[in-house]
Formats: C-alpha cells, sequence, structure tokens
C-alpha cells in the first residue's frame, strides 16, 4: 500500500513539475531582475552628492530613469543626518508619519502617487534641486520609498537616495524623533 | 466520533475545501510566477539560487494537488502531499513569526499594505491558525484514506 501511496505522490509532483514548466515557458519570468539586492551608493557618490553640484539633467534624466540607489543607517545617521543640504522624506501615510518621523522629515504619502504623481510639490517648492533627498519609509518589504524616489528623480530631484532601513532601524537604533503634523520644519 | 470522521460527507467536503483553497492560493503564484518567488525570498530560508526552480516547483505542486483533491485522482497521494505541503507552510510561517520578521506570507495574494507591520504580524497568525485548521483536516483526510483498501 506505501508503494502505492508514494507512486501517487510521485505523479503529483511530476504533474506539477509539468504545469509549473509550462508557466515558466509562458512567462519567462527575470528573476534575476526581481531578485536581485539593491545597490548601495558608494561612499565617493555620496560625498560627490553632498558637494554643491548640480543635479543630472532632465535630459539625462529622459535617457535612462537611474534606479535610486540605497544609502545604509550608519551613512545616514554619520554623513547625512543634520546637515543643511540634506532633506528627509518620509514615503508613509500622514497618520503614521504624524505619530512618530526623523525630525525634520517632510511627508509625502506615497501611496498617493498614482492619482496625483506631483504630490508635495507645494512641500518640495522650497526644497532647491541641488539638495539630498533621503526617502524612507517602514523598512524591510515597504517598497513606498523606492516609488517615491523614482518619482522624486523624474521630477528633476537628482539626488536622491533611499534610506532602506526606514523608520524601523531608525528608531531601533534609539535615534531622536519627531511627532507632529505635515511638514514638521527644519 | 470517530465514525464521523470517517464519514463519506466529512470526507469529501475536506477534500473539496482543501483542493478549492490550494486551487485559489495557486493561482496568483502561478499566474506571477516572480512575485511569488519574491514572496519566497522574504523568508530568508532559501538560498537566492534556488528560488526560481523552488516557485515554479511550489506553485506547480500546488496546483497538482488541489486538481487532485477536486477531481479525487489519486485520493490517498493528495491527502499526503497536501498534509506535508501544509507542515511546510506552518513551519516557515512559524519560524518567520518569531524571528521578528513582518511579511507578506505570501499564501493568497501579495498586496498587503506593508507599511502596516502590526496587521501583518496580526495576518501572519490568522495564516498560521488557518493552516493548521487545514492540516487537521487533511491529517484525518490521510489517515482515513489509508485505512481503505
Amino acid at each position: 500500500m506505501m508503494q502505492s501511496i508514494m507512486g501517487q505522490v510521485g505523479l503529483i509532483v511530476l504533474s506539477g513539475a509539468l504545469i509549473g514548466g509550462v508557466a515558466w515557458a509562458i512567462q519567462q519570468p527575470d528573476f534575476e531582475a526581481a531578485l536581485a539586492p539593491p545597490e548601495e551608493a558608494s561612499a565617493d557618490e555620496m560625498e560627490a552628492l553632498l558637494q554643491d553640484s548640480p543635479a543630472p539633467s532632465q535630459e539625462e534624466v529622459k535617457k535612462e530613469i537611474p534606479t535610486p540607489k540605497m544609502v545604509s543607517f550608519i551613512d545616514v545617521a554619520s554623513r547625512f543626518f543634520n546637515q543643511p543640504t540634506v532633506r528627509f522624506i518620509d514615503a508613509r501615510d500622514a497618520g503614521t508619519y504624524e505619530a512618530g518621523h526623523i525630525p525634520g522629515a517632510l511627508n509625502i504619502d506615497a501611496e498617493r502617487l498614482g492619482a496625483d504623481p506631483l504630490i508635495g510639490a507645494d512641500l518640495l517648492a522650497d526644497v532647491p534641486k541641488t539638495h539630498v533627498l533621503i526617502v524612507y519609509c517602514s523598512g524591510g518589504q515597504c517598497d513606498l520609498s523606492k516609488r517615491l524616489a523614482t518619482n522624486l528623480i523624474v521630477r528633476g530631484y537628482g539626488k536622491v537616495l533611499v534610506f532602506e532601513g526606514g523608520w524601523n532601524e531608525w528608531t531601533d537604533e534609539g535615534q531622536p524623533v519627531e511627532e507632529g503634523p505635515l511638514g514638521g520644519g527644519k | 466520533m470517530m465514525k464521523m470522521l470517517s464519514h463519506p460527507i466529512v470526507l469529501w467536503g475536506s477534500r473539496w475545501l482543501l483542493g478549492a483553497v490550494f486551487l485559489v492560493a495557486a493561482w496568483y503564484k502561478i499566474t506571477d510566477l516572480v512575485e511569488f518567488g519574491r514572496s519566497i525570498s522574504y523568508y530568508d530560508m532559501i538560498p537566492m539560487a534556488l528560488i526560481p526552480f523552488f516557485a515554479t516547483l511550489l506553485a506547480g505542486i500546488e496546483v497538482s494537488t488541489g486538481l487532485a483533491l477536486v477531481t479525487g485522482l489519486w485520493k490517498k497521494g493528495s491527502a499526503l502531499v497536501v498534509s506535508g505541503m501544509l507542515i511546510m507552510f506552518i513551519i516557515a510561517i512559524a519560524a518567520a513569526y518569531t524571528r521578528g520578521l513582518s511579511i507578506d506570507c505570501g499564501c493568497f495574494t501579495a498586496d498587503l499594505n506593508p507599511e502596516k507591520a502590526g496587521d501583518i504580524r496580526a495576518h501572519m497568525v490568522e495564516r498560521l491558525l488557518q493552516d493548521v485548521g487545514m492540516l487537521i483536516l487533511s491529517l484525518n483526510l490521510f489517515i482515513q484514506e489509508a485505512k481503505r483498501p
């Protein structure tokens, strides 16, 4: 009897492999691109961003929209936090932002980008395009920061980095936080 | 009680329920292998190089198991496979939960709002309990089917 059960299991696995194979052949899935770890900005690139250099021109951006680079907590805390030419952008919704955010961060709810691709334009009006924007969300699995960072690059903010560890890593590391409504000052 | 567990309607209902759940769950996976692969990667349990193979095979086996359960084909084998898969899902979700991860389990869809980490952890517990409930059904199904000649 055991033999017959294992035979049935084998048939189920084999037919499953065939079904999966057909799905693979139809979809031609690009796992490599989907699972590739995000690229981190190098120390030289970060230093260059902090210099008073112009952001990439719109012509350059239009040729190929750059993928926003990642920045680690160490660099965020030691290199970018409290710098006059750096702005933090919180990509979470307004309620979550008001409950606590990185001091001085502006709030642009990336969930609403679909409805309004220019959301937050009023908040960014006085932020020079030569400034570095560091975008974050909760951290880990969240991708709002990456979506918003790409959107900001297209809008002409060429010096955009994503703090991948986001709010969770910031608070886990015991960094200062600020509570309050939209557009906390800096 | 024992009679109820082996009642044909209970066995038929268990097979249909498990089969339907597996087919619904398999739909998102088999139609978007990349997204399913990404969901598996969040568990951080399988080497990246094996994820494409694992995602494709797992999605395919979910379809074949669901079909076997619903159609009544390979009754003993499908009851054993569905139990094995549920045990694997329970271990994976429980391990992720105890490691403090807040991940979409990748069970049905990958459209949970990842910003609401608290919701996701509650959702993981919910899925874990559902899987345990289904495992009880599938183990009974396997035991009863195995008794038959």
